[in-house]
């Protein structure tokens, strides 16, 4: 039965038998009556305002005359179909109208701004969300495990040795196996890392000391040795550092705040009440 | 709020000159030892410099993403608003249409928000109406009640007041235009908002959809600006009497945008596998003869193609490239976009990227420009809000299609009519756009684009360089840093390769790297297109890296497959085939100076799990038969074009 309900063909069935009665039922008694539309000076204007904005000049007297035709084929179209009820359940229609009144209860609500007092209390309130990241500077040393597949420790070993040895001036990136992106990452933040190194690369890198070759630590394509030159470990940051982020946050979280308190208000004049259904019908819910 | 846009300005400006801009310094190497040296003692390797001159790795991002502003998007069930939108992107969790948590992997870089611009948006006019409705005592009490945190009461009486007010006749000026130019605003707004210099760049943009008898001309404009040029403007439509669905007056839009504004926007199109023989004409575009006006012009603003997304793959067409045997991929070639008109064969060519650049070499010939000249980017075209096309992690191309135990088995579209039947399971889980910019800007990726220095995926953050120049070496693959000698020697992706020097073929000087937590590299293709003699447009395409010890066939010349790990039962694959990298230098054996050519590279990664084994392991039930499961990820590069010299 439900496969036959949700049928296309039945909807439209049904559909049609309703639009035919429904109209039938409009046309009977309402002959006489005539409605008036009056195409205002306005609305000729804002036409012509319309067209004018696309196309970068005015319309002609033609154009406009097709323009002001459209327009009362729409109305006329629009009226109709509102008093045969066509909107009704119909599911588009009801989304866009959802869509709408949540947009507009947001974007009222969404219009103050924030004193300086409220960013510093959601700053306060949730610091992980508005530290700034931690940042790396370093050289690095690549080692091939494809290349050295054989003597990846022997190799490993000797690289280390090198580095620790290396002399004034000398160039350890002589060591280094062929990486195609760079050997010497300028203030990179952790977050960036992750996405060019794989994932726990620059946590590894924050227990790493400063100044010496470490190392060698993992990445997505292989091994590392490291020398960080700095690290800049998040510090939590001043109100104005994190103004936008902080105004940004507060904004959306008005957005949502709204929307909640807006439903819930609309929500307190409706009284509701939900037909049990049975079993095998509520276990199909989502 | 001015005093506050003047902040957030002075920090963006900051950012820009570098103060706290994140640097990813371009290595020390360089091209002999003796210069390495010097840079080395230079440097002193305590503070490396971070000035570099070439780009050094790829942004990722997405140019073409709906969110509810988008009608049909709407209609759909998606409530995600761009600034949903562009939350999600920059990486954190929010919550999808369908009410389930969802988080990227990791955050992409820049994100174009790209809803329709006819129906755009379904916001009355209440925001302009404001200042006169504070005017008034009632006014001052909704100020007071907003002010006092009633914001959500106020809102329900401003709301009621005004529709009570606009519904009868006094609509002087109709909500329509206030209401449209308001809902771009607040698309405008949302970027503004969201865009964040040097670490997520936040696109202003729209798609046009030109769209007539189902037929897909769909273009993405997307903006250089920040809104103070874009609001100057309102989008272009499709609809008559305000639009046009014919590209050329969108070109015509677009020059006026910059007449005016002094901005900049370029446009890419999509989805030529569904345009029915209409995306790249090589005749005749609505009724008028292709002449050297529309082939510049076209040329001039549209600087992209996006190769692949959700609605199939556009690179080409086993019909087309019959001897190609990785063209048979991700294909929607049943008919239109809304399968009102079924497919017949005749009409490929005129929808693939590689014929189109083909065609294109045909009509530099006879017309003196190539329209087809353009780059490549992958994107999504999801109606969700949500940029989410990993395969493990995907979200569908429109709400009803986010995971779910139905998704598997849902029909997409059916016209009974014409029997062309789409299903969900055919819905690619595809693609990103890569962009080689110097930093994340809105004017860095821009210019990047324009230039088509950009690359498509199909989902995967592979790294992919393709250099095209006349004396690249096979050393030159083994320096330390090879982008340095792409640059220094020859030209990237995008670009063209100069005239040839006597007695010598094109090189080329190509690299890729595996997503880092992604599935390693089959082969590093290059896809070459050229116009014989007869003015016969050629493909053929040669295999230049791959992994492993694998011999080409010595009579077909093909390479045997990698093979496969994917396990779906569990929906698991693993990097023991493929290789993490590939690299070589490549020089073209068939060339010819006298005639037309391009290049493009294309990476092809191990078979995967499809996002449908993902969903089957995690709903359970049996997909239907013939049910892709796996997909072999891959890279298309923009091309590389070699003209003679006349």
């Amino acid at each position: 039965m439900r496969r036959i309900l949700s049928e296309p063909l039945l909807h439209f069935v049904v559909l049609g038998a309703l639009l035919f009665a429904t109209y039938a039922g409009v046309s009977k008694g309402n002959d006489a009556s005539v409605q008036d539309i009056i195409v205002s000076r306005g609305r000729v204007a804002h036409l012509a305002g319309m067209f004018s904005r696309s196309w970068r000049r005015e319309p002609s007297r033609d154009e406009l005359n097709e323009l002001v035709n459209d327009y009362l084929r729409e109305e006329i179209f629009y009226r109709e179909a509102k008093t045969m009820g066509l909107e009704n359940d119909d599911p588009v229609i009801r989304r866009r109208l959802r869509q709408k009144l949540e947009f507009l209860e947001e974007n009222s609500a969404a219009q103050r701004t924030p004193t300086d007092d409220e960013l510093n209390n959601l700053l306060q309130s949730e610091p992980e969300l508005f530290r700034k990241e931690s940042r790396y500077s370093f050289l690095h040393v690549f080692l091939d495990p494809d290349r050295h597949r054989d003597n990846l420790f022997d190799r490993q070993a000797s690289v280390r040795k090198a580095l620790a040895n290396l002399n004034e001036g000398a160039d350890p990136l002589q060591w280094s196996d062929r990486f195609l992106l760079s050997h010497s990452f300028v203030e990179v933040p952790a977050d960036e890392l992750s996405r060019i190194f794989g994932e726990d690369f620059s946590a590894q890198l924050a227990r790493l000391p400063v100044a010496s070759w470490e190392g060698p630590i993992r990445s997505a394509y292989g091994l590392h040795f490291v020398r960080l030159t700095s690290r800049d470990q998040g510090q939590p940051p001043s109100l104005d550092e994190a103004r936008p982020a902080l105004l940004r946050e507060w904004n959306e979280r008005q957005r949502v705040k709204a929307n909640q308190e807006a439903f819930a208000l609309m929500r307190k004049r409706y009284r509701v009440v939900i037909e049990q259904t049975d079993e095998a019908s509520r276990g199909d819910r989502p | 709020m001015a005093h506050q846009h003047r902040t957030f300005a002075l920090v963006s400006t900051l950012v820009i000159l570098g103060v706290a801009a994140p640097a990813l310094a371009d290595d020390t190497g360089s091209l002999t030892p003796e210069k390495a040296e010097a840079v080395f003692k230079k440097a002193a390797n305590y503070s490396p410099y971070a000035d570099r001159d070439f780009p050094t790795r790829p942004f990722f991002g997405d140019t073409h993403l709906h969110t509810a502003v988008s009608f049909d998007a709407g209609a759909f069930g998606a409530h995600l608003t761009p600034r949903d939108a562009y939350r999600f992107a920059r990486g954190e969790q929010i919550t999808s249409n369908s009410g389930q948590p969802v988080k990227l992997s990791r955050p992409l870089d820049f994100l174009v928000v790209a809803d329709h611009s006819d129906n755009m948006g379904f916001f009355p006019d209440l925001v302009s109406g404001k200042p006169e409705l504070l005017a008034d005592p009632t006014g001052r009490r909704w100020y007071d009640m907003i002010q006092s945190g009633k914001g959500a009461a106020a809102a329900l009486e401003i709301i009621t007041a005004f529709s009570h007010a606009a519904f009868p006749k006094d609509l002087v000026y109709s909500p329509g235009t206030r209401a449209y130019h308001n809902a771009w605003l607040d698309t405008i707004g949302a970027a503004e908002q969201y865009n964040d210099a040097g670490r997520f760049t936040a696109f202003i943009g729209y798609e046009w959809t030109s769209n007539t008898g189902g037929n897909n001309l769909h273009r993405n404009v997307i903006f250089r600006d920040n809104g103070d040029k874009a609001s100057q403007v309102e989008p272009f439509t499709v609809m008559p009497p305000f639009g046009s669905d014919n590209p050329v007056d969108l070109w015509k839009w677009m020059e006026n945008y910059e007449k005016k504004t002094g901005g900049s926007v370029l446009a890419i199109s999509h989805n030529g596998n569904l345009s029915n023989g209409l995306m790249f004409p090589t005749v005749e575009a609505f009724g008028k003869k292709l002449d050297r006006e529309y082939v510049a012009t076209r040329a001039k603003w549209e600087r992209l193609y996006e190769a692949t997304q959700t609605k199939g793959d556009s690179e080409t067409h086993p019909f087309l490239s019959p001897n190609d045997e990785f063209a048979n991929f991700e294909r929607w070639d049943k008919g239109n976009l809304d399968g009102s008109v079924a497919k017949k064969k005749e009409m490929l060519e005129f929808e693939y990227a590689r014929s189109a650049l083909k065609n294109g070499l045909k009509l530099e010939q006879t017309l003196g420009v190539n329209p087809y000249k353009f780059g490549m980017v992958g994107s999504s075209d999801a109606h969700t809000g949500l940029a989410a096309m990993e395969e493990e992690n995907f979200f569908g191309k429109t709400a009803p299609q986010e995971p779910g135990p139905r998704r598997l088995a849902s029909t997409f579209f059916d016209n009974p009519q014409t029997g062309v039947k789409v299903m969900d399971w055919e819905v690619s889980a595809s693609g990103y756009a890569a962009v080689w910019a110097k930093e994340n800007t809105r004017a860095s990726l821009w210019d990047a684009m324009e230039r088509k220095e950009t690359y498509a995926t199909t989902g995967s953050r592979m790294i992919v360089r393709f250099f095209g120049g006349w004396d690249f070496a096979p050393g030159d693959a083994d320096n330390r840093l090879p982008a340095r000698i792409g640059y220094t020697k020859g030209v990237p992706m995008g670009s063209d390769l100069g005239s040839a020097p006597q007695g010598q073929a094109p090189t080329f000087l190509v690299a890729a790297l595996k997503d880092p937590i992604g599935a390693n590299l089959d082969r590093y293709q290059i896809v070459k297109g050229w116009l014989d003699k007869n003015g016969n447009a050629q493909e053929k395409v040669y295999d230049v890296a791959w992994s492993g010890d694998r011999k080409p066939d010595a009579n077909t010349g093909k390479l045997p497959s990698v093979g496969t790990t994917v396990d779906l039962v569990n929906a698991t694959w693993a990097n023991t085939i493929g290789a993490p990298e590939l690299i070589s230098v490549w020089k073209d054996p068939d060339f010819d100076p006298a005639l037309r050519a391009f290049y493009y590279g294309r990476v092809i990664e191990i078979p995967t799990p499809r996002w449908t084994a993902y969903d089957a392991k995690r709903f359970g039930g049996t997909p239907l038969p013939g049910t892709a499961m796996t997909v072999t990820e891959r890279a298309y590069t923009s091309p590389i074009w070699y003209t003679p010299a006349k």
